[in-house]
């Protein structure tokens, strides 16, 4: 009984590499379809994430511009063609003022006569004279969008005087181009013999994620400037 | 003839065998504890982000300052008031998470309307171990930061 060799049952060396070879296989498959999803998921995020802080400052621009020119003094009846407001500047950051399209707008209202609606007008509280924190401004600088928070009282200089933050998060998001297009037109002659010119502003924003320059968006919006400009 | 041989496991075998689960699970279970953690206290600040975004928008849109109150402790809350349209209130959704403090004035942040500017502060929210800091980066940008001194979440940047 104990001398007779036993069959050996079992799996073959070769047997075994088989199912080896095909269990790695099946690994592979499931584990690129795992990777593949997580990474779709995460790149919806960060898609989802430029979409929304490239639109909310589009939205703060586009509103913000419409306002260009507003000037306290129209509502007292005040001669139009002095409204120290009027103009709208684009060109690109270091380039002189006066260009048609650029990477940078500066642009003026009447803020602090905001609350003149109504007549009385009080000059001791409404002030229709230019201020410092009455010019603004958008500009690109490296890579992120930046908004004037306060300056000086002129539109002219390089797109570099005084005080600009960041308004896009440049460590997440870099900003590809921003550029601003003014088209002026409509030109006709008002009842005062004055000249009236309807401005409109077409703003583009391209943005890519930091992380991953295959993930873009890009806006686009035209903006009309509401106070037209009046020359004598 | 012999007895036929019973084949199957030991109890020793299987006790070997719980046992190693036993310990592969007890070294697993803190780390699992910890992911979680995290992300309750993600959940609350990417919540509070896309709230403090949204009242930006809204306050831009109604060209109408809109203002977000807060009111610390475990059993937090915060209150958006939008100038059309009713209040929404927002209340802690896990107990573990705690707004432990804001750094904006009276609790209260207010959007302009405007520029969309509001107080360059923050609210910090915090959890057993981990601490983040929502903030309003140059009183422009919303954004989720480490703050100095805590243990660092590795998807947000330091304050």
């Amino acid at each position: 009984m104990m001398n007779k060799t036993p069959r050996q049952n079992g799996f073959t060396l070769i047997e075994l590499m088989i199912a080896m070879l095909i269990g790695l296989i099946v690994m592979a498959a499931v584990i690129s379809i795992y990777i593949i999803t997580i990474k779709g998921s995460s790149n919806a995020v960060k898609s989802a994430r430029l979409n929304q802080d490239i639109s909310v400052v589009m939205l703060i621009m586009t509103n913000d511009i419409r306002r260009a020119g507003y000037w306290g003094g129209a509502i007292i009846d005040a001669n139009l063609t002095t409204n120290p407001f009027t103009d709208v500047m684009v060109r690109d950051v270091g380039a002189t003022a006066g260009a048609l399209s650029g990477n940078c707008i500066t642009y003026s209202y009447d803020a602090d006569a905001w609350e003149v609606t109504i007549p009385p007008y009080d000059p001791d509280t409404d002030s229709i004279a230019p201020s410092a924190n009455e010019y603004y401004g958008f500009r690109l600088v490296n890579g992120a969008i930046q908004i004037k928070t306060s300056g000086t009282t002129s539109l002219a200089p390089a797109c570099g005087d005084g005080v600009w933050v960041n308004a896009t998060d440049s460590d997440q998001f870099t900003i590809t181009n921003l550029l601003f297009e003014l088209t002026a037109d409509n030109t006709a002659t008002n009842s005062s013999g004055n000249t009236v010119t309807a401005r409109q502003i077409e703003i583009t924003i391209d943005g890519e994620v930091e992380s991953d320059d295959e993930i873009s968006a890009s806006l686009n919006e035209f903006v009309k400037i509401r106070n037209n400009l009046i020359v004598p | 003839m012999a007895l036929l041989r019973q084949k199957g496991f030991t109890v020793i075998e299987l006790m070997i065998v719980i046992a190693v689960i036993g310990i592969l699970a007890a070294i697993a279970a803190p780390s699992f504890a910890d992911m979680i953690e995290r992300n309750k206290l993600k959940q609350a600040a990417e919540g509070l982000k896309s709230d403090l975004e949204w009242a930006r928008s809204e306050s831009i849109k109604q060209s109408c300052n809109v203002s977000i109150v807060f009111t610390t402790g475990s059993n937090w809350q915060y209150v958006m008031t939008p100038c059309t349209g009713t209040a929404k209130t927002v209340t802690s959704t896990s107990p573990t998470v705690t707004l432990s403090a804001t750094t904006f004035t009276a609790n209260t942040v207010t959007f302009d309307s405007r520029r969309g500017g509001a107080e360059t502060a923050g609210a910090t929210l915090t959890t057993g171990n981990y601490q983040v800091t929502v903030d309003i980066d140059n009183g422009r940008r919303v954004r989720i930061c480490n703050p100095v001194n805590s243990s660092a979440i590795n998807a947000y940047e330091g304050c």
